[in-house]
């Protein structure tokens, strides 16, 4: 984050034709060198790299007849659907319900003819017959995975027994392992750093992460919304904090590394297409209302609350308007934000999203809203995409559906909000206020340059999801498969650095005032207002017609 | 006390701290938390996000069991709405 924020150099100007003072830059490394020895560069290549082997598993391992098992598997859903709507409707339905899924009885497909040549209870018990077969089947449905599936992998669920979190899926805790700690170690290499130095002291630290992923596998503790980032970061600090870090552990600590690498491989997760999953109404409260809640909470704590530092204040307001520790991820790594600054947020809306994910419901039900608003409300402002799917669960099925597709088209804001910061604070906020204009060159050379690879893997992956041939399934399989796991661990040995790399008494003067606090509430409480009044407009007033979730 | 004495009894205390914090931890998630997850409500809970398919720690959508789900429905309607 903060550590490589080039600095502005006051005499680095030179006065243009216009008498317009404009910024020249001093000697700089060649892009060639930029490339081959920074480490937003490398975070691109290590997850270009993942990304492109990950991709070229999936294309040249899918089955020659992927169209035909698909096709057959949409077939078998159509009727598994039809089935499970005739066991719930009433007879008189049945036979049009199963015609028109192609439902074929023992006596053939099911028709007009048969229906006159069967008596009403005959007629009854065959089809509720064929329904619940139908609904058997439904497990036979073919799913596409990648596979490298079994041999990347994360300490899973348990709730009585330890053991169980690794039992079945230490081979691919195993698999990461061995590929972080290879391609680091030629990263590091390459980059002019110890290979062997970052061996040594990378099973350690992966080991803290593993221990941290197994404490938030905990089923209570998930039940909680308490993230991995959480319980890495006291890993890492309940250890700086008593004995203190070893030197040795050093060489492995590499929380920018981890987080950019990270973020490159979250940006084939960021796929464009899902935008229009609930079509307009939900793009308007998702990027209407987030952009708007994201610039006045940042303008807020500046002018109102007067946040000395505008990178906490940022992260913040990212944080709390768009979808919570992700968000907090990317836009701290965009603004260069210091590590405890990003602690900081992490916990705030951690802390909150307990307690809305608990009373939001319980407020939805009380004032009467129906599903589809309520689930709006839900989905535009509890921070956690997972604490969204749990509050929304409790309205019903209807909620749920809207409240986690419109936190969906929320992550995808990440990629946008990301850059967007990056532009902003390399022009205006880096820029010394009193001094000229800094040119496109100098622009250039402070942006950071992982959130290129983070927008070009979205908009890359977003065209092979819409354009390939089973676009969907193939894009679905690499990231359910290998680099949504990848991702997570990368992000968890960063908090385990963040952890590793910070003294309790760095993250008090944060605290000073209780302004971030201030913010999280103002902010959180104009975001509640402006979404529900979009989601009341959008879902009941102007597209009222036409929303069918 | 000298200051050999002096260094040898702060990194007593750090050790100390260390042990100290990790026993607790030990105790709330070995003992108190599977504890927890027994009690009737909590284990009933537990097994309604299990059935939903949802768990509310997901950082992104991707990690959302129940968000496959919504997903193929949307994208069978999206299908059947190009060749119906």
């Amino acid at each position: 984050m903060n550590s490589t924020s080039p600095t502005p150099d006051p005499t680095d100007t030179a006065r243009g034709d216009d008498n317009s003072n404009v910024a020249t830059p001093p000697s700089r490394p060649s892009l060639w060198r930029d490339m081959s020895t920074s480490e937003d560069w490398w975070a691109i290549w290590c997850a270009g790299l993942l990304l492109a082997i990950s991709f070229a598993v999936v294309w040249f391992g899918q089955p020659d007849n992927l169209s035909e098992l698909l096709a057959a598997s949409r077939a078998n859903d159509d009727v598994t659907e039809a089935a499970a709507e005739t066991v719930n409707k009433p007879i008189s339905e049945t036979p049009k319900l199963m015609e028109g899924a192609g439902v074929s009885t023992s006596e053939g497909t099911v028709s007009d003819d048969t229906t006159e040549t069967l008596s009403a209870s005959d007629l009854a018990s065959e089809t509720e017959a064929v329904a619940e077969d139908a609904v058997e089947t439904k497990e036979e449905s073919y799913e596409y995975t990648s596979p490298l599936k079994p041999f990347l992998s994360k300490p899973g669920k348990w709730t009585d027994n330890p053991l169980d979190a690794i039992s079945s899926t230490w081979t691919g805790t195993l698999g990461v392992f061995l590929v972080i700690a290879a391609l680091f170690a030629f990263a590091n290499q390459t980059r002019g750093k110890s290979a062997s130095a970052f061996l040594t002291a990378f099973p350690f630290v992966f080991l803290l992460a593993t221990l941290a992923y197994w404490m938030s596998g905990q089923s209570v503790v998930k039940a909680y919304n308490l993230e991995y980032a959480l319980w890495a970061l006291l890993v890492g600090l309940i250890i700086s904090n008593t004995v203190g870090t070893p030197d040795f552990l050093r060489p492995a600590i590499s929380t920018e590394f981890y987080i950019k690498t990270g973020l490159v491989l979250l940006g084939a997760e960021v796929l464009m297409s899902r935008l229009l999953a609930l079509g307009l109404p939900g793009v308007f409260v998702a990027w209407l209302v987030t952009p708007v809640v994201l610039i006045t909470t940042y303008w807020f704590g500046q002018k109102v609350l007067k946040i000395q530092s505008k990178s906490l204040n940022m992260v913040i307001s990212a944080d709390m308007s768009v979808c919570g520790v992700s968000a907090a991820i990317a836009t701290a790594a965009a603004c260069k934000a210091k590590k405890e600054e990003l602690s900081l947020s992490i916990g705030l809306s951690l802390g909150f999203t307990v307690i809305m994910m608990a009373v939001m419901p319980a407020v939805i039900t009380a004032l009467g809203f129906d599903p589809i608003l309520g689930g709006a409300w839900l989905g535009g402002t509890i921070d956690s995409t997972g604490a969204v799917a749990a509050a929304g669960a409790v309205l019903g099925d209807e909620a749920l559906e809207v409240a986690a597709t419109v936190k969906m088209i929320q992550n995808i804001l990440i990629g946008v909000t990301a850059f967007c910061v990056a532009i902003y604070w390399v022009t205006f906020v880096e820029r010394d206020a009193s001094g000229p204009k800094i040119g496109i060159s100098e622009i250039w050379y402070r942006f950071p340059k992982f959130v290129l690879g983070f927008v070009a893997m979205s908009i890359l992956f977003s065209f092979l999801y819409s354009s390939l041939t089973n676009g969907p399934e193939l894009i679905n399989a690499m990231i359910g498969g290998s680099t949504k796991t990848l991702r997570g661990w990368f992000f968890c040995l960063a908090f385990v650095s963040i952890g590793l790399e910070t003294n309790f008494r760095q993250l008090l003067p944060q605290l000073k005032g209780g302004k971030p606090l201030v913010l999280y509430v103002c902010g959180q409480s104009l975001n509640l207002i402006l979404t529900l009044v979009m989601a009341y407009l959008m879902f009941k007033v102007v597209f009222a017609d036409t929303v069918t979730p | 006390m000298s200051d050999h004495d002096h260094s040898f009894r702060k990194s007593s205390c750090r050790v100390g701290a260390l042990v100290g914090i990790v026993s607790l931890l030990s105790i709330v998630w070995l003992v108190i938390l599977p504890a927890y997850a027994r009690q009737p409500k909590m284990r009933q809970h537990l097994r309604w996000l299990d059935d939903q398919g949802i768990d509310p720690s997901a950082m992104y959508y991707t990690e959302l069991e129940v968000m496959e789900d919504i997903l193929a429905k949307q994208r069978l309607a999206e299908i059947r709405r190009k060749s119906p």
